[in-house]
This record gives structure tokens, C-alpha cells and sequence, in this order.
């Protein structure tokens, strides 16, 4: 970057905006704002990719209209400037667009996608700021800073769109990725063919590609129809034979909006008459019809298909809560449980008749309310699945790979604080199945299977947890190449008998990439590893299969919700903790002989053959306790990150759900506790972690 | 600017302060910062952290940290009796509860009644102290609570990196 570019963006930064409010007095308008332009833009996003895909109706670009005008709005009352400035332009276009004065074209849809991009960022730079006026970023050193936003270059294209339109063929299409890297860079333009031919792929998500996927036209049919869109479809008709000219004429003649078009028009350029068609996709249906190419019946399901997806993008009527008020419902809704439980446990043993009748009542309510309240904190996967579209869409146009996204069970729910983490593995994944997985074009083509690679992503329920699965159709994982590359770096010995799936899982282990060559989008062979933990974290799991040459599965599995697992009670001492039962494979009481020290300090238990090192909790966490022998205690045998090992403990109490709470800040470098729970008692019980133990022994050693 | 921030720091120092007893003198804390007072309850000790850091409570549903004062201020540790209290206060928007021997009243005071905490020499920390109330002929020793609890989030840290 030139000097003089760092400084022109330097002038832009967010921090030249002053501010008609003072953040500290009016937090409150502040933070109402941001979370509206973020839901504001959220949704336009959503309805700009919707458009690209097939619905591209005076509703849809309306609602666009109306979110970017509410942003327009309130920037401008906060002295936003910039961010005032660029949803202006972008509202002037929309409004050609909605008065049907310019038509719709790919341009104008990557130019309102990247200045979305844009408004967001200026957004983030905005929360940034309050948030440190807010004084919330305690730790300065590692709160993100401001990123600068130069709005100029989207400006000026927008205008050039403007101005232009009637040359506007001749200006050249962009990537989003490209008008971003010249926000940033105020590089040159360059010549793009990518987006020219991303144009086509787009295309064919239209009407052609529902009477595609219904086998009603052929491929060769529709993309011929598609390379020459520019010429007048009559023409195309006429050139490929499949009707005649005479018929054409008749099919114009019935065609009388077109008609009506051309004539407010005056001349028509070619990309006008493309807009307009995209516009009257009804009327290119009829076409068909009349060309023999398909039949009525064809036209109307896929009409219908194409209604029934515009009408699932109805929203469903929802009230905002504050997330910290839904908690302290919770944790008083916990409280209630508890008390609950004491009552009957006293009413029990006083045995009064009519008092435990209404008290198993009590009991039932209150469960239902915990399981209400429960439910609130779970979420749609639609968002998330949203973004994911547009990641596609973009990774698609850099890698140069046509690449359609399939997604399903978007209405899947899932804890709120689960789905907020899993954006990150997701498009870590995706981005490699579009990079490494979907092969190039002419390979595809050589092998036979469609140009197009199709990655599909999809959320369903599974023996009480949610399945994410991403699955594409690409080149698959070439074992014998992992599993040489593991081998050179040492991860296992050439003489390792391993199996194919333990094989495909290697690529979560860090540092192993077998991408030939490392592209901006990936193939550094970070980023599985880091996919691993924080799936981990959530306390799922993630596998992959894969099959050479047909493509390869990720499966991710996620527990229903974070805030509650199950455990099982133990006490050292008169201290409880709670281990989750997912990470428990055995308890037993070992005998003497099963134990042996080594070098008198390290201690291992002998069960059934395997020798596992044994922590001995008391130890570790100096509590005082009169079970020191492990042949009076419990050794409860964990799997951790690092594998198996027993952990010494004095009894088992039993197995119990709780409701994780956090420790909070004050406790989390604490290594080896993950959290607290309430127990039955009401008295606070703290989770092990079992990897954190172990690292723990491990570190006190 | 130094006038204002000065004029800035006195005029914080009169208002209301709940007294409480350690062993033989008497502290105050802003009444804003706090929350509410409790008897004791049972703690549950939390590894790998500093002997004044007690352990957590469950505050109704809330699992809340509580810190005994006296050890904090490297007094010997007393049994606690029917008296001993923990007091509830809010530190940067977070709850955590500080135990002391008995929590006396609830005390006005002007700002004129404030002095500045003279020094004590070497080794005596003085940081989280406002300074020196006089309520009839009483001192009153009035607490930056914040700092006393930023004080201790960087002890265990210390305490982590040994472990």
C-alpha cells in the first residue's frame, strides 16, 4: 500500500465521525443501534442473495430498500457520516432499481453485497468505539482495533452505475472480493473474467435451473440459452432450431409487457433486455412452452417450487430480550427447582397426604417451566446457514470453481451460545471443501461428473443431539497421501496399523495440510486442528469420511444445548465435583497389586492389562481427605486429550444433570475446572475439566 | 485539568459508606457498591488459588466468588461466628462477596470529614485506600473496593504462573 493510499484511508477512519451523542450518556441509544443495523443488515444481505438466486421481485428489493433506508436514518441522527453517506447512495439505487428505472443486474448486486460488507464494518468500528468508551474492553492490548473503511471507491461506482447505466455493459462487472480489495487497496481496476462468468453460474439458479433439476430442459439446452443471453431469446430460439421464426413472432406478440418495456425504452441494449427478462421470468417460461422445449405442467411446478421457496423467507414474529435477562430467568427458574426439591424432600417424610398431591403438581410446573425457559435460549440455524451461503458465494468466485450450496434443516435449533461458536468451524470447513475437496472445472468434466461441484450442508437431530453435516461431491482424501505426510512428520510410525477412518482424521491433527499448494483461501494446515478444539469446546464431537474421487463428509455432533450436561458426583474430601459422564469410560476400586509407582513418584494403575498414569485429585488440589489409598477409593478412569488416565477420588455420589454456570473471569485460568454447577443441595459443585487435569499433574509434576 | 481531576477525586469521597469491623479497626465501603449483606453460607473452595479466596457461594442461582478480608489484608484468620457476614458488593459489573468480622452501620460522610491517607512508609500498600473518615472521634478506613479487588485478579494470576 502507497503512502498516500494509507494516509487517504487514514482520513476516512472511523474516528473522523463526530458523534451528535455522547456514547457514555447515551449507551442506550448506542447499543440499540448497533444491534439494529446489524439485524438490518443481515437481512438485506439475505434478500440480495436471494435475488441472485431466483426470487428477484419488487417485494424482496423493497425490503431491501426499507432496511437501508432505517440505517440511513439513524446514521445520519448519530452523525455517522460515512456510514449516513454510503446507505444514501445505495437507497438512491435501490429506489431505481424498485421504480424499475434501471433493471437489476449482477453489478448492482455485487455493489449492494460489498456495500453492505462496507456498512458492517463501519458498524464493527462503531461497536468497537463504544465499547471502549464503555470501558468493557478491560484488557486493551487484545480488544480488536478499528479497521479503516474507505467508502469513496463504492461510492463512485455506485454513481458510475448511476450515471451510466445506459453504457453500463461496457463497464466491467466486479467480484465483491475485488471492489473489497480496492476499498482497502484504491488499486486500479482490473479486468475480471471470474465475475463474468459468475454472472452465468448465477443465472442458472433461475428458472432454467428448476426446470434443470427436474430433468424438463437439458443442460446443453439451458446453457446455450444462457451463453447467448445477450442476444434476444427469439433469436436463440430460432438459431438452435428448436423453433421458428413465425413462432417467435407469435410468442413476442402474446408477450406484451416485454413488448410495452421496449417501447418505453425506446432502443434497447442488450444487458436491458437481460434485466427485463430476469424480470418477467414468467413470460421466458411461456417461451419454452411454445418452443417445445418443455410443457405447461413442468412450467407451473417449477413455478411453484419458486413461490414455495419466496414464501420461507417470511420471518417468524419474535420480541428481542436481552440475553443477560433470559440467563437470571434461569438461574431464578434453577433456584425454584431446587427449593422445589427440598420442599418435598421435608413433606415427604412428614407425610401429609394432601400436601405431597399438591407438591407433585408444583413439581410438574415447575419442570415445565424450567423446560420453557430452556427452549427460549435455543435458536434456528438459519442465520448461521445464511452466512455460509454467502461464503460459498464468494470463495466460489476467488478459487475460480463453480460451486452450489445445498443447505437443509435450517429450522434445526440449538443453543444460542453453541451457534455464536460454530460459525467459525463451518467456515473453516466449507472453505476447504470448496478449495481442496471440489475439483476444477475440466477435471470434473474429465471424470464426468457436473461442472458444477455441489457442496451440501445440512443440520438434523440425532439421539438427542443436532448432526451438522457438510458434505461435498469433490476428489475425496487421498489416504495413502495423509498418511505419508503424517508419517514425515512423526505423527505415526510407518508401521502403524491404522484404519481408514483413523486415517481421514489426521487431517485435525496440526500442521498437516495435504493441499499441493498453499492458497489465500487455505492449505496452510492450520485451521482443522483449530476446528477440533473448538468443536471440543462445545463438547461435540467432528469425524470425517471420505471416498477417492466421490467426496468427502464432515459430521459434526453438538450437544442440544451448553447449559446443561450430565455428570457424575464424586467428593474428595468434603469438597464435590462433577465429572461429565461423556468423558467417564470406567470406574473401579483398583487393589493393591493393580498399583505401582515409578522412581516412587509417578503412580500407575494396571487395569485389565493397560497401565494408566493416575492423578491423584487430593494432591493435586491439596485437599485434606483420609482415603489416601487407592484401594479404598475410587479410581474413575477419563479420556482426555492426551488419552486415558484414572483420576483418585473418595466415593461416587451418583449421576446427576446440572446446569453448567460459569466461574467467570476471576477463575479462568483455573486449570482442570471448566465450571460450577448447583447441586441438589443448593450448595455449588465445580466441573472437571478432564484434559485441564491432567495438564495440571502434568504442569505440578 | 489536575484542578478538576483533583476537585474530582474529593468530591467522590462524601457520600454514604457502610461500615464494617475487622478485628480492632473499622472500614467503609460506598453503599452504591453494594449489593446486599448475607450470612454465611457454605463456600466451596476453589483449587489453585490464594488462601483469602474462599471459594464460591451459589447467591440464588448465581455462583458468586467471596474473598475474606482478613486474609486479604494478612490478618490471622478468625472462626466465623453468628456475626460474620459477607458482604455482597458489585466490582465492574461482576458480583463477589467479601467476608469481615461484623458489619456495623451505615455512615454520612461530608467531604471536609475525609483525609488523604498519609504515608506509612515502604511495604504498606495504600492504593486501595480513598483515605481516613472521622465520624465522632471515630476512623473510619474508607476502601476503593475496585482496586482492591484488581489487586487480587493480579495475585492469582502470579499464583497460576507458579502453579
Amino acid at each position: 500500500m502507497s503512502k498516500s493510499n494509507e494516509e487517504d484511508v487514514q482520513n476516512t477512519s472511523p474516528g473522523s465521525d463526530e458523534l451528535t451523542l455522547d456514547i457514555k450518556e447515551d449507551s442506550e441509544i448506542f447499543l440499540e443501534f448497533l444491534s439494529e443495523v446489524q439485524d438490518h443488515l443481515e437481512d438485506s444481505e439475505s434478500n440480495v442473495l436471494s435475488i441472485e438466486d431466483d426470487a428477484c421481485d419488487y417485494e424482496t428489493i423493497n425490503a431491501i430498500f426499507r432496511s437501508i433506508h432505517s440505517i440511513k436514518g439513524s446514521a445520519g441522527f448519530l452523525g455517522l457520516t460515512q456510514m449516513q453517506g454510503l446507505s444514501h447512495e445505495l437507497e438512491t439505487l435501490l429506489d431505481k432499481v424498485r421504480k424499475e428505472e434501471i433493471s437489476m443486474s449482477q453489478e448492482i448486486i455485487n455493489v449492494s453485497l460489498s456495500s453492505i460488507d462496507s456498512l458492517r464494518k463501519l458498524r464493527d468500528n462503531l461497536e468497537i468505539r463504544v465499547d471502549r468508551e464503555l470501558g468493557n474492553d478491560k484488557d486493551s492490548d487484545s480488544s480488536p482495533q478499528e479497521q479503516p473503511v474507505n467508502i469513496q471507491p463504492l461510492i463512485d461506482t455506485i454513481l458510475s452505475i448511476l450515471n451510466n447505466e445506459s453504457k453500463h455493459e461496457e463497464a466491467v462487472p466486479e467480484s465483491p472480493q475485488e471492489i473489497t480489495d480496492k476499498i482497502i487497496n484504491s488499486e486500479p481496476e482490473e479486468d475480471s473474467g471470474e465475475a463474468v462468468e459468475d454472472q452465468e453460474s448465477s443465472e442458472s439458479d433461475c428458472l432454467g435451473g428448476i426446470l434443470l433439476d427436474e430433468g424438463a430442459i437439458t443442460q446443453e439446452q439451458l446453457d446455450k440459452a444462457l451463453d447467448e443471453r445477450g442476444k434476444k431469446i427469439g433469436e436463440i430460439l430460432v438459431e438452435e432450431g428448436v423453433t421458428t421464426a413465425e413462432k417467435v413472432e407469435n410468442a413476442l406478440d402474446e408477450q406484451k409487457s416485454i413488448g410495452q418495456i421496449l417501447t418505453e425504452k425506446g432502443e434497447i441494449t442488450e444487458s436491458q433486455l437481460a434485466g427485463a427478462l430476469k424480470q418477467q421470468e414468467r413470460k421466458v417460461g411461456e417461451i419454452l412452452v411454445d418452443s417445445g422445449a418443455t410443457t405447461t405442467g413442468d412450467i407451473d411446478t417449477a413455478l411453484e417450487s419458486q413461490q414455495n421457496k419466496r414464501k420461507t423467507k417470511l420471518q417468524s414474529r419474535t420480541v428481542k430480550v436481552d440475553t443477560a435477562k433470559l440467563d437470571n430467568l434461569f438461574d431464578m427458574v434453577g433456584e425454584l427447582v431446587i427449593t422445589n426439591t427440598m420442599i418435598c424432600g421435608e413433606a415427604n417424610s412428614a407425610d401429609n397426604n394432601g400436601t405431597s398431591k399438591n407438591l407433585s403438581q408444583l413439581t410438574k410446573i415447575t419442570k415445565d417451566i424450567q423446560d420453557q425457559v430452556m427452549s427460549m435460549r435455543m435458536v434456528t440455524l438459519k442465520q448461521t446457514f445464511q452466512k455460509m451461503s454467502r461464503l460459498v458465494r464468494d470463495v466460489s468466485l476467488q478459487s475460480g470453481k463453480k460451486v452450489k450450496l445445498q443447505i437443509s434443516g435450517e429450522d434445526t435449533e440449538l443453543d444460542k451460545n453453541v451457534i455464536e461458536e460454530l460459525a467459525d468451524p463451518l467456515v473453516h470447513i466449507l472453505r476447504n471443501s470448496i478449495d481442496h475437496g471440489v475439483e476444477a472445472e475440466e477435471d470434473r468434466v474429465s471424470k464426468g461428473k457436473p461442472a458444477e461441484g455441489l457442496v451440501k450442508l445440512s443440520a438434523f437431530h440425532r439421539g438427542g443431539n443436532i448432526v451438522i453435516e457438510i458434505q461435498d461431491d469433490g476428489n475425496g482424501i487421498r489416504k495413502d497421501k495423509i498418511l505419508q505426510k503424517a508419517i514425515d512428520r512423526g505423527m505415526v510410525t510407518s508401521q502403524s496399523s491404522l484404519t481408514d477412518n483413523q486415517i481421514y482424521n489426521l487431517i485435525f491433527s496440526p500442521g498437516l495440510s495435504t493441499a499441493a499448494k498453499v492458497t489465500n483461501i487455505s492449505g496452510r494446515g492450520v485451521g482443522m486442528d483449530v476446528v477440533k478444539k473448538n468443536i471440543e469446546k462445545l463438547r461435540g464431537t467432528v469425524d470425517v469420511t471420505s471416498e477417492e474421487g466421490k467426496g468427502s463428509t464432515f459430521t459434526i455432533k453438538l450437544p442440544l444445548t451448553l447449559a446443561i450436561i450430565d455428570g457424575i458426583v464424586v467428593n474428595v474430601g468434603d469438597t464435590k465435583y462433577i465429572i461429565p459422564t461423556v468423558s467417564i469410560e470406567e470406574s473401579l476400586r483398583p487393589t493393591k497389586e493393580d498399583i505401582s509407582t515409578v522412581k516412587n513418584q509417578g503412580e500407575v494403575v494396571n487395569i485389565r492389562g493397560s497401565l494408566l498414569s493416575l492423578v491423584r485429585l487430593h494432591k493435586l488440589y491439596n485437599i485434606d481427605t483420609e482415603k489416601t489409598n487407592p484401594w479404598e477409593s475410587i479410581v474413575v478412569v477419563v479420556e482426555g486429550a492426551e488419552g486415558r488416565y484414572g483420576v483418585l477420588v473418595d466415593e461416587l455420589l451418583g449421576q446427576q444433570q446440572v446446569v453448567i454456570k460459569s466461574l467467570g473471569d476471576r477463575f479462568k485460568d483455573v486449570k482442570g475446572i471448566s465450571g460450577s454447577a448447583i447441586l441438589g443441595d443448593g450448595r455449588v459443585g465445580l466441573i472437571l475439566d478432564v484434559s485441564g487435569v491432567k495438564e495440571a499433574f502434568i504442569g505440578s509434576n | 485539568m489536575e484542578a478538576v481531576l483533583e476537585e474530582k477525586r474529593t468530591k467522590s469521597h462524601e457520600g454514604k459508606y457502610l461500615t464494617f469491623v475487622l478485628g480492632t479497626e473499622e472500614y467503609g465501603i460506598e453503599i452504591l457498591k453494594v449489593r446486599e449483606i448475607i450470612g454465611m453460607m457454605d463456600i466451596t473452595t476453589v483449587p489453585q488459588t490464594p488462601d483469602y479466596m474462599k471459594g464460591v457461594i451459589n447467591l440464588r442461582g448465581k455462583v458468586i466468588p467471596v474473598i475474606d478480608l482478613r486474609l486479604k489484608f494478612a490478618m490471622d484468620e478468625l472462626k466465623h461466628t453468628q456475626e460474620t457476614c459477607t458482604i455482597v458488593v458489585e466490582v465492574n459489573s461482576s458480583l463477589i462477596g467479601i467476608i469481615v468480622d461484623t458489619v456495623s452501620e451505615v455512615v454520612d460522610i461530608g467531604s471536609e470529614a475525609v483525609e488523604d491517607t498519609p504515608a506509612f512508609g515502604q511495604g504498606i500498600d495504600t492504593d486501595f485506600i480513598i483515605g481516613l473518615g472521622k465520624v465522632q472521634e471515630k476512623i473510619i478506613i474508607l476502601l476503593d473496593i475496585e482496586k482492591v479487588m484488581s489487586t487480587e485478579e493480579l495475585e492469582i494470576a502470579e499464583k497460576m504462573a507458579e502453579n
